[in-house]
């Protein structure tokens, strides 16, 4: 077990590393460059001499090796850099925006799985009678819709029916700071966001469960004559979760990831719209610094469900 | 994956065939579909529907999708003033582009901001989505059975190096990919094709990949080899053909996720330009949903339809080729 | 001669106004001091209202045959300008906007993008600003008054008692002087340096708008406050262009230590001497800005601060934000969307039309092999449907426009001569226009020239609303040419505009931004002279073209000089305006709840760009209009 667990680490720092050096070289193959991005603006154009002077502040003046080295080194101890826009730590940058997508990524969650579990649990039990044509194609529909459409729908429709919900642009409340605030300003993109997620999970969850309902242990619960909600709960469910739980690592990750698309509607500064900004001022820290961040979240969240396998699932053994 | 208790009786790949000429008629197989799998049935129908609207588009949409209606105007004032166009913004022009009219006879679906019949645009759309989602889903599947199946197959260093690449693409936000890409080259319908497969790629050939790993761990496999079968000779015989299910479920859900994927594309700017896309004209009308609908509701509608049609069949798909969801 | 409401004077009457901006008109030499020394009419609100109501009053007076309509607006701008007065504007409240990220300097005298000017407005002051920029009248800002002393040189006497401010990040900063007087040096310095065009450390920087200060012998300054300025020649539009909307004065002692770092957009990188002490400035989030305790004039500004959230540009959001009032503006590319909203709520929000920087042009490269020939030139010119893209992108709301834009009409070529101009017309006259310009493309190998990349500005086509731009554009030259070569992309002004002066652009169609003064004979020059650094098409006609000009620029007499300036405009025309052809002016609604208040110059009719600095001034919140519940209050960083 523990063999495995450094085995994946190792691998994992390597995959990391990967990551690193192509984002590195990705940002780099952007045509244009932060200083002609912001300074090339400048009427009268960029000289030769100022863009060389302005690159050299930023470091864009060394030969590619060494920049690359130098990352490398400086992430080693942790440094992300500054990111070229703000003059701020691009750690600084990300404390300030993950807890926003944190926020958003949570409430998507909650909603999606409210909503996934039950539709994938009954629509399971009722295999191919209308309860799972209907849950199904429901869900199948949610899947359907892009989620920047279905989000401004109902935020339009939201808004002319005059309900209280809002759109944070003057102060953008966290959910301990003013949870009334920040829950008005969430729950739509947590909702269209939510629902989108939904499909995912209650398909995998719904094709588990099947599997698990003709397992030969499921005829044992029956023929002892225990009720058909306990074998699904103390049975099958448990059985046939824990795949869903790779898919909710997975979700997760992505979520941290910053929805970018409901970010950027709704005006949470959180880690996709901090991505979108930096790609297009081409401010390599700070895409270098996200995209390394949530690769290392992806990368560790995988490893963690893996792990949990291993506990919850005695038959999973670890070579 | 299909196992035999004794390698040496069971012949794979007669077992297949045995399969296959049980629906040796297509009449057959689609009669047992629609039978079986309703749902998945109503998606098949929409998907013939839109192929036939994408192959045969002139037919049916009426007019040139990028015909521009125009009318002159009898009201036309060469020099009206700032105020005068307030109350009639059409008073400076000779003629007036149809713009943003309801739908009606003349109009089905209306027409756009720039004076497009929307209808028609819409039916020369089920060219781009499809094209998108056929062509992308064959590139990561394509690229999938190779990576996968050598990976697969082969194990080693060569599992260890690759698998870890695609650890790294995975590990990546697609999002950042595609924007990272598609301002890296131009947004053209081929760029953003080939970036959406690249993207789909990781999950292609992992399932891929699991699927040879359990076949070549299986006896019969082994059989072949302890009988001085060649390497190619295991995987084009013996190995592949029985991915079959694997590469056609992967393929037709991916088709809806492309189609999906390319209007959020045109969200962010990055989309294929040049083409007629449902989803720009989704993206281009969703702020004034309420003030003129049907410049979203229509592509929208478009778009959702085919993207449930795919998804209705590739899950139906999915329900009978995956050995573990075969019902009663 | 039919028009007489306010925007749309008669040529009479426009030009009586320019000539009255014209500082160096021989019968003004008396009454140099129209700048109104230290009292700007506009200080008060009941003088501004009263300015604003005779002045649509003289327009309407003028005119014998007033239709009812306009005389409806007028009324209603009298009658809502007598309302100002009564309630006059308050004091107090929070002005928040959204504004677009393109902030790519906090340099005015480099920015290229007028959106920074917004923010520069209010922490900096200019020599003198457009109390009217349709008009061209000009008041005193940091000057209190000025004199023309012979035709070519001009005292300009500075306000007392102006100081740095002495609060706030940017006086914080190791290089300024806070509290320091302003004083003529000051000016002497700003003025030098964008005449010079490099930085303090000699680095070449070209300042793009030289072309409105070469004409500057020495400039003297006798005492701390009085500056005089030695001409080589008579400059008609020398005192506009002291107006012009870039010239805001920065201190030279801080400016001198971060000019090399132009780009970092930091609120500690400026200082000024205007109403508002920037407190922040995070690019791309959030700018803010409060109250400038110890602002020169008491009465100013009538708000306590100002806030800018920059982050948001999705048109959902920004809709959303607007009407849930947590931004007090909207405006839309599409006009529909923003009259809509305002059909909404009739009683609640006003609209407003405003124009002046909203010029787009389609330009091609003639530096460069192909595009230089001039068949091509022209057959580009001829292709360019104007009337099809006012109506496709504008809704209408626009006018084609010659090599001088319509809202500078007393010098533009009249729209019923551009009526029967090639380029500019519709119908079967495009027709015929088309069959030359495809005899042009033909004759000079444009079929060979394979594909045809057109670039549109990404901060245009990323709205929604125009998103379709590259493929209109593009459909409209491959219609024309009948071919399929032409593709339409979009780019970042990071990427077009470095090439733009490195004059390596591909053919772009964008906004022009080389509209800075009401008096289009300074335009032009920085266009099309040849001396001129934003002459990017390498413009060299010296007889057609430089030579008419400086004869106009010194012309006292209107007629003289709109007959120069229109003969080198038709010229202009005839050469398929050199590759920077001007398409059109568009205006667009601009909806403000009702509790925005600003002393507009009529009914509908708003201000924009050129009017910048009349905004930190004058803008102020009427907490008694009903719209005002519930009107969200952002908190300005504080000092």
């Amino acid at each position: 077990m523990l063999n495995y667990i450094y085995r994946r680490l190792v691998l994992n720092v390597g995959v990391i590393y990967l990551v690193g050096s192509l984002i590195f070289v990705l940002v780099r193959l952007l045509p244009g460059s932060f200083v002609i991005q912001r300074g090339g603006l400048d009427i009268g154009g960029l000289t030769p001499e100022r863009l060389a002077l302005a690159n050299a502040e930023l470091g864009l003046d060394k030969p590619i090796i060494e920049q690359y080295l130098t990352y490398w080194a400086d992430l080693l101890r942790l440094d992300f850099g500054f990111s070229f826009e703000t003059r701020n730590s691009v750690a600084s940058e990300l404390i300030d925006a993950v807890p926003y997508s944190m926020e958003l990524g949570i409430g998507i969650l909650i909603i999606g799985l409210s909503i996934s579990i039950p539709v994938g649990v009954i629509s399971a039990v009722n295999q191919d009678k209308w309860q799972d044509y209907l849950l199904r194609g429901f869900a199948i529909i949610a899947l359907s819709f892009p989620v920047f459409w279905t989000a401004a729908l109902v935020t339009i429709f939201n808004l002319n029916m005059g309900s209280p919900l809002r759109l944070e642009v003057i102060a953008q409340p966290h959910m301990w700071e003013d949870p009334w605030k920040a829950l008005q300003w969430y729950i739509i993109p947590a909702v269209c966001g939510g629902i989108a997620g939904t499909a995912a999970i209650m398909r995998v969850l719904r094709s588990e469960l099947l599997e698990v309902l003709r397992q030969d242990y499921i005829r044992t619960a029956r023929s002892k004559g225990l009720q058909e909600r306990a074998i699904l709960l103390r049975h099958a469910l448990q059985n046939a979760f824990l795949p869903v739980l790779t898919l909710i690592g997975l979700t997760l990750a992505s979520l941290i990831t910053g929805q970018i698309v409901l970010e950027s509607m709704f005006n949470i500064p959180g880690i996709g719209r901090e991505l979108v900004e930096a790609v297009a001022l081409r401010d390599y820290s700070m895409v270098q610094g996200i995209t390394l961040m949530v690769a290392s979240f992806i990368v560790f969240t995988n490893l963690l469900v893996d792990i949990s396998y291993g506990y919850l699932d005695p038959r999973v053994r670890f070579a | 994956m299909s196992q035999s208790a004794d390698p040496l009786i069971v012949d794979p790949i007669a077992e297949t065939n045995a399969v296959i000429s049980r629906f040796r008629t297509y009449g057959r197989i689609l009669s047992f579909f629609y039978r079986k799998k309703p749902l998945g049935a109503i998606g098949l129908t929409l998907i013939l529907a839109v192929c036939t609207l994408a192959i045969f588009a002139p037919l049916f949409s009426r007019y040139d999708p990028s015909f521009i209606f125009q009318t002159d105007n009898p009201g036309y004032k060469t020099n009206p003033s700032i105020m005068d166009l307030a109350k009639d913004s059409n008073v400076g022009s000779p003629i007036i582009v149809t713009q943003l009219t309801q739908p009606d006879s003349e109009h089905w679906f209306g027409t756009s901001r720039a004076g497009h019949d929307i209808y028609a645009r819409i039916i020369y759309g089920t060219r781009t989505s499809l094209l998108v989602g056929l062509i992308a889903s064959t590139i990561a599947v394509g690229l999938g059975i190779v990576i996968g199946g050598a990976t697969g197959y082969y194990l080693g260093w060569l599992d260890l190096l690759v698998q870890r690449l695609i650890d790294t693409l995975q590990a990546l936000p697609s999002l950042v990919l595609l924007l990272l890409i598609g301002q890296t080259f131009d947004a053209s319908l081929r760029n953003v094709i080939i970036t959406m497969g690249i993207i789909g790629l990781p999950i292609t050939s992992r399932l891929i990949r699991s699927a040879v790993l359990a076949l070549r761990a299986s006896t019969f496999v082994e059989a072949a080899e302890s009988l001085g079968a060649t390497d190619s000779r295991i995987m084009f015989r013996h190995v592949l053909p029985n991915i079959g299910s694997v590469v056609i479920i992967s393929f037709t859900i991916g088709i809806g996720a492309y189609i999906l994927f390319e209007a959020t594309l045109s969200f962010l700017g990055v989309g294929p330009s040049g083409v007629i896309s449902w989803g720009r004209m989704v993206n281009e009308g969703r702020a004034s949903i309420d003030i003129h609908p049907w410049l979203t509701v229509w592509s929208g509608a478009a778009l959702s339809l085919t993207v449930v049609a795919f998804n209705l069949f590739g899950d139906a798909i999915r329900d009978v080729l995956d050995p573990r969801l075969r019902g009663s | 001669m039919t028009e007489r409401n306010y925007w749309s004077r008669n040529r009479i009457s426009r030009r009586t106004a320019l000539r009255s901006a014209s500082i160096f008109g021989a019968g003004l030499a008396g009454a140099a001091l129209i700048g109104c020394g230290g009292s700007d009419e506009a200080e008060d609100a009941s003088a501004a209202s009263s300015s604003s109501s005779s002045s649509s009053s003289s327009s309407s007076s003028s005119s014998a045959a007033t239709s009812a309509a306009t005389q409806a607006a007028t009324q209603a701008a009298t009658q809502a300008a007598t309302q100002a007065a009564q309630t006059g504007p308050k004091k107090g409240g929070i002005g928040i906007g959204q504004s677009a990220t393109v902030y790519e300097s906090f340099d005015a005298h480099r920015t290229v993008a007028s959106p920074v000017l917004q923010i520069t407005s209010h922490f900096q002051n200019k020599l003198l600003r457009f109390s009217s920029p349709d008009k061209g009248e000009v008041v005193g800002d940091l000057v209190e008054n000025w004199e023309q002393t012979d035709p070519t040189t001009l005292l300009l006497h500075l306000r007392k008692g102006v100081k740095w401010h002495d609060e706030g990040p940017g006086a914080k900063h190791p290089k300024a002087v806070p509290g320091r007087e302003f004083t003529s040096s000051d000016v002497r310095w700003n003025i030098e340096r964008q005449q010079r065009g490099t930085l303090e450390d000699g680095t070449e920087a070209s300042f793009g708008r030289n072309a409105y200060w070469n004409g500057i012998a020495s400039i003297d300054t006798p005492d701390d406050h009085t500056v005089q300025f030695n001409l080589t020649q008579i400059d008609v539009t020398f005192i506009q262009g002291l107006a012009n909307e870039f010239n805001y004065m920065n201190q030279p002692e801080l400016m001198t230590a971060v000019e090399g770092k132009h780009s970092e957009i930091d609120a500690g990188n400026v200082i000024g001497t205007g109403p508002f002490v920037l407190t922040e400035w995070i690019p791309g989030e959030r700018v803010s800005a409060v109250r400038n305790p110890s602002y020169w004039n008491s009465q100013k500004p009538y708000l306590d601060g100002q806030v800018w959230i920059q982050n948001f540009t999705d048109p959902v959001a920004y809709r959303v934000a607007f009407e849930q009032k947590q931004v007090m503006g909207f405006t839309d590319p599409d006009p529909t969307v923003t009259l809509a909203m305002n059909a909404d709520r009739p009683d609640e929000t006003n609209v407003r039309y405003s124009g002046v920087a909203n010029t787009v042009a389609a330009y091609t490269n003639t530096n460069l092999p192909f595009w230089n020939d001039n068949r091509i030139t022209r057959a580009i010119d001829m292709a360019i449907d104007r009337r099809l893209i006012i109506q496709q992108l504008h809704g209408g709301l626009a006018k084609p426009s010659g090599p001088v834009t319509w809202i500078q009409d007393a010098w533009a070529i009249p729209q019923e001569d551009l009526a029967t101009t090639p380029g500019y017309q519709s119908g079967a006259d495009r027709e015929k226009d088309l069959i030359e310009a495809n005899k042009y493309w033909q004759a000079a190998g444009g079929p060979g020239q394979g594909e045809i990349e057109w670039t549109i500005a990404k901060l245009w086509s990323d709205r929604a609303s125009w998103a379709i731009t590259p493929d209109l554009i593009s459909q409209m030259f491959n219609d024309a040419f009948a071919t399929s070569q032409f593709k339409g992309v979009s780019k970042t002004y990071g990427e077009i505009i470095p090439s733009w002066f490195a004059k390596t652009f591909d053919p772009f169609f964008a906004w022009i931004p080389n509209i800075e003064i009401p008096d289009a004979r300074a335009d032009m020059k920085s266009a099309f002279h040849s001396t001129s650094k934003a002459n990017l098409w390498s413009v060299n006609e010296p007889d057609k073209i430089d030579t008419p000009i400086d004869k106009a620029l010194s012309e006292f007499d209107y007629d003289t000089a709109y007959d120069l300036m229109r003969g080198v405009q038709d010229f202009v025309v005839e050469n398929g305006q050199f590759g920077r052809h001007i398409a059109y002016n568009y205006v667009v609604p601009a909806l403000s709840w009702n509790y925005r208040k600003m002393t507009y110059p009529a009914d509908g009719e708003g201000w924009s760009f050129l009017s910048a600095s009349l905004w930190a001034h004058d803008a102020w919140i009427d907490t008694d209009d009903p719209t005002w519940e519930g009107a969200g209050q952002p908190t300005p960083t504080p000092l």
